[in-house]
């Protein structure tokens, strides 16, 4: 769905993002991981054009992100920052309103949709009018994902959505990102340098480092089938818990069996 | 108690014209904020976008704070004349750097997420800038706006010296009429007014503004507020006057100028620093001036001959504290020397060196006594320093100076001066308290604005200059211990001015020429 060919965004001399090419299929939920950076937002922010790229093109369902003007483009795309990025002066349901305001939504439906969103998200019907200095971190990323939907777009795009939170806090707003249902038919790209986290919410992961793609592919393979030694060493530290994290309770039940056969 | 009945009988007598200026003042603030915000708020957001050029344009900004206000004022008469239009031009120059500055500061300190997650979510430009940094900033901008309201309220009584009215006109006036409460019925509603849109606008600031159109609700408030003031129109067809605050309110002046000659005719205030230099310009016709001043030959003016005799000649002499003259009793025989010396024409002469030749008044102070052979060396000594006054205007910077090189080359005293005291009150005040010992005063203004002595006496008095320096010699002594030293020999007084040219066109030569002239129009 989303083509990302040849990319690269040079600052000075430097390369943010080198000659990068990936295909995201439609629904896909992709875990953009990599140490600091490594251009893992440089990459991002270029799908909705807040950075235009140095050379390359990228797609979305076949048709050239600029054709047509970046405003109009961004209104089909959520997009999800760290805490702190709702608008301070609008209520919660204001905030949830904007893109729905700028499509010129009719009021009705919006308030709807704000009614319906507020449920999803977990949060009483009563906080529409709250601002969100009177939310907590947790409660305004909440918000922040239900702006993001608002619109129903078929694309987000998450920066490290749960970086500012605590853990506790962190955990239960995952738990609420993967059971959502309306974002399981979404494509979205999640930026983190958390491996635990790509691993937990990625369905697949695309693995940066200095602004080349590394591997891309479902968890299992990059642990088990690393494409060269530097994927390896990026998860080494985490191997064990991730190899648990990824693999499915059966095939580890298999595996276990598979040892007793061999035993006896 | 009794001076608050004063103060409030004053109010009661002027109310009128006190409202009137309160209009004017509100109008000329008003008027020159919305220009400074309709200008200064575009420019902050120009400059939020462009932020290399922000250090550029805050500093232009920043420059036209640091002139002081009335050299403003000064370079603005070539360009725009004398009345409001110049007066709200600085104005808004003043305003502009405190809005601009914190439009710019205001949309700049926004989070860098929110306005980010803007843009992320689709907004244009312009949308961002209306919905999400303009409402955000508002609050830094508001208290821009009331630091230059403020700021503007008081600058604002400066208008008063070039003839464009307001709350300065009282201030002023009371100052070189020795009018104390004329200066408070200027001075407390201006500091009124100044907290009177402090407060307004800090209400403006806590209303929650979620939408940026709750804003501009007050504006065409305060429009129609200001529209209360019209720009009186200074351009209209016949003759203009311009007199000074003190002018207008001494007997002989404005006052006998009704009385006596029955004139008619329309007249702005206007201080006397800038008033030859508007009749030069033709921004006005007629002006009161003093009968000595450097300027009327330097601008080509002609004196009007005063054939009722409401000016009458005044002499000039140094006045000293009697404290000074006992701590210093050679004191008095130097600052005698002058008397005799100094004539009309000579004075005259003397002052237009200053005012056209811009000969420095030491110089010219100087050279005349080297002339009439008195100039000494000074003698460097430091038995006691003697402190020497002067108000703003040339005549009176070149006799400070001749007393200050006559004390120092004859006697073993050294001298400093305080030149620039601006206006009778502040000048006798100083005299009074000590501040300084001495400085030229006039007979006229001691009888007239010091002693403030009733219609009486001053009709007894009138016609005879010897009369009047006895007169106020004795008062002088009795009530404040201050004495009045010889007439230093040339007199001055009150004139009436016009442009020699136009005397000439019009064929006024006297006062009642010009009456007729004004009641023929
Ligand atoms: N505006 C910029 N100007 C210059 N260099 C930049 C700019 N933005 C990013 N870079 C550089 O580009 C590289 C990639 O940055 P990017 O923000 O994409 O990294 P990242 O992978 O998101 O890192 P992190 O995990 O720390 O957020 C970095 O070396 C960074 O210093
Ligand atoms: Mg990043």
């Amino acid at each position: 769905m989303i083509s990302i060919q040849q990319v690269t965004k040079m600052y000075g001399p430097k390369f943010a993002v080198d000659q990068l090419s990936m295909e995201i299929a439609q629904g896909e939920h992709l875990a953009l991981l990599g140490a600091s950076g490594s251009g893992k937002t440089t990459l991002l922010r270029m799908i909705n054009r807040l950075i235009e790229p140095t050379c390359g093109t990228i797609t979305i369902n076949g048709e050239d992100l600029t054709t047509q003007p970046a405003h109009l483009l961004r209104r089909d795309i959520g997009f999800v920052l760290q805490a702190n990025s709702l608008f301070p002066h609008y209520t919660v349901e204001e905030n949830i309103s904007v893109v729905p305001n700028l499509l010129k939504w009719d009021q009705q439906k919006t308030q709807a949709r704000v009614t319906e969103l507020l449920d999803k998200v977990h949060l009483p019907a009563a906080y529409r009018n709250r601002y969100p200095h009177q939310l907590s971190g947790g409660e305004g990323q909440r918000v922040n994902l239900a702006r993001a939907l608002a619109a129903n777009p078929p694309v987000l795009l998450m920066d490290e959505p749960f970086s500012a939170l605590d853990n506790i806090t962190r955990t239960a707003i995952r738990q609420l990102f993967k059971e959502l249902e309306e974002l399981k038919s979404k494509t979205i790209i999640m930026v983190t340098h958390d491996v635990q986290e790509a691993f937990e919410m990625g369905d697949s992961i695309a693995l940066l480092q200095n602004g080349k793609l590394l591997q891309k592919g479902k968890p299992a393979d990059l642990l088990y089938h690393p494409a060269n030694e530097a994927v390896k060493e990026f998860l080494a530290g985490s191997y064990l818990s991730l190899a648990l994290a990824a693999t499915p309770a059966e095939e580890i039940w298999q595996w276990l069996a598979d040892k007793n056969n061999k035993r006896s | 108690m009794n001076d608050l009945e004063n103060f409030w009988g004053f109010i009661v007598a002027h109310w009128q014209k006190l409202l009137e200026q309160t209009v004017q003042h509100i109008g000329l603030t008003l008027i020159s904020i919305m220009l400074a915000i309709a200008i200064g708020v575009p420019a902050g957001i120009y400059v939020a976008r462009k932020t290399k050029l922000a250090p550029t344009v805050i500093g232009i900004t920043a420059v036209f704070q640091t002139i002081p206000s009335i050299a403003l004022l000064g370079f603005l008469i070539p360009l725009a004349g004398i009345g409001p239009t110049p007066a709200i031009i600085a104005l808004f120059l003043y305003g502009l750097l405190p809005i601009v500055r914190n439009t710019y500061t205001g949309i700049i300190g926004i989070d860098h997420n929110v306005k980010e997650a803007a843009t992320a979510m689709g907004m244009t430009e312009h949308t961002r800038l209306l919905k999400i940094e303009l409402p955000l900033a508002l609050p830094v901008i508001l208290s821009g706006i009331r630091t230059a309201t403020v700021i503007n309220v008081g600058v604002a009584t400066l208008a008063a010296y070039i003839a464009a009215g307001g709350l300065g006109e009282f201030i002023f006036g009371g100052i070189s009429l020795n009018n104390t409460n004329m200066i408070l019925a200027g001075a407390i509603p201006a500091a009124l007014l100044a907290l009177l849109f402090d407060y307004l606008l800090s209400r403006l600031q806590q209303v929650k503004l979620k939408k940026l159109s709750t804003a501009f609700i007050t504006l065409p408030l305060l429009i129609a507020f200001s529209s209360f003031y019209f720009i009186p129109g200074i351009r209209h067809t016949g003759l203009l006057a311009g007199f000074t605050p003190e002018f207008m309110g001494r007997k002989d002046g404005y006052l006998d100028l009704r009385s006596v000659y029955d004139l008619q005719m329309r007249h702005v205030v206007i201080s006397d620093a800038v008033m030859y230099k508007a009749a030069y310009d033709k921004e006005l016709d007629v002006i009161s001036g003093y009968s000595t001043d450097g300027r009327i030959k330097a601008f080509n003016l002609g004196t009007l001959r005063d054939d009722k005799h409401i000016f009458p000649p005044y002499y000039a002499a140094p006045i000293v504290r009697t404290a000074a003259l006992q701590q210093f009793p050679e004191l008095e025989v130097v600052l005698n020397m002058l008397t005799g010396r100094i004539n009309d024409s000579i004075m005259t002469d003397l002052n237009y060196r200053a005012d056209y030749l811009h000969q420095e008044p030491e110089k010219i102070a100087a050279d005349f006594l080297k002339t009439q052979g008195i100039w000494k060396a000074p003698r460097g000594g430091h038995k006691g320093v003697v402190h020497i006054g002067s108000k703003i205007f040339a005549e009176q910077y070149i006799l400070s100076n001749m007393y200050a090189m006559l004390i120092k080359g004859y006697t073993d005293l050294d001298v400093a001066t305080k030149t620039g005291l601006g206006g009778t009150k502040i000048c006798f005040e100083a005299l009074r308290n000590g501040n300084i010992d001495l400085y030229p005063e006039y007979t006229g203004t001691g009888l007239l604005v010091i002693l403030q002595s009733n219609i009486a006496t001053t009709g007894r008095l009138a016609q005879n200059k010897n009369a009047v320096y006895n007169y106020v010699h004795d008062q002088f002594m009795q009530q404040y211990q201050i004495k009045w030293l010889q007439p230093i020999g040339f007199n001055n007084s009150y004139a009436l001015m016009m442009r020699q040219a136009q005397m000439n066109q019009l064929a006024i030569t006297s006062i009642s020429d010009l009456v007729k002239f004004t009641d023929k129009e």
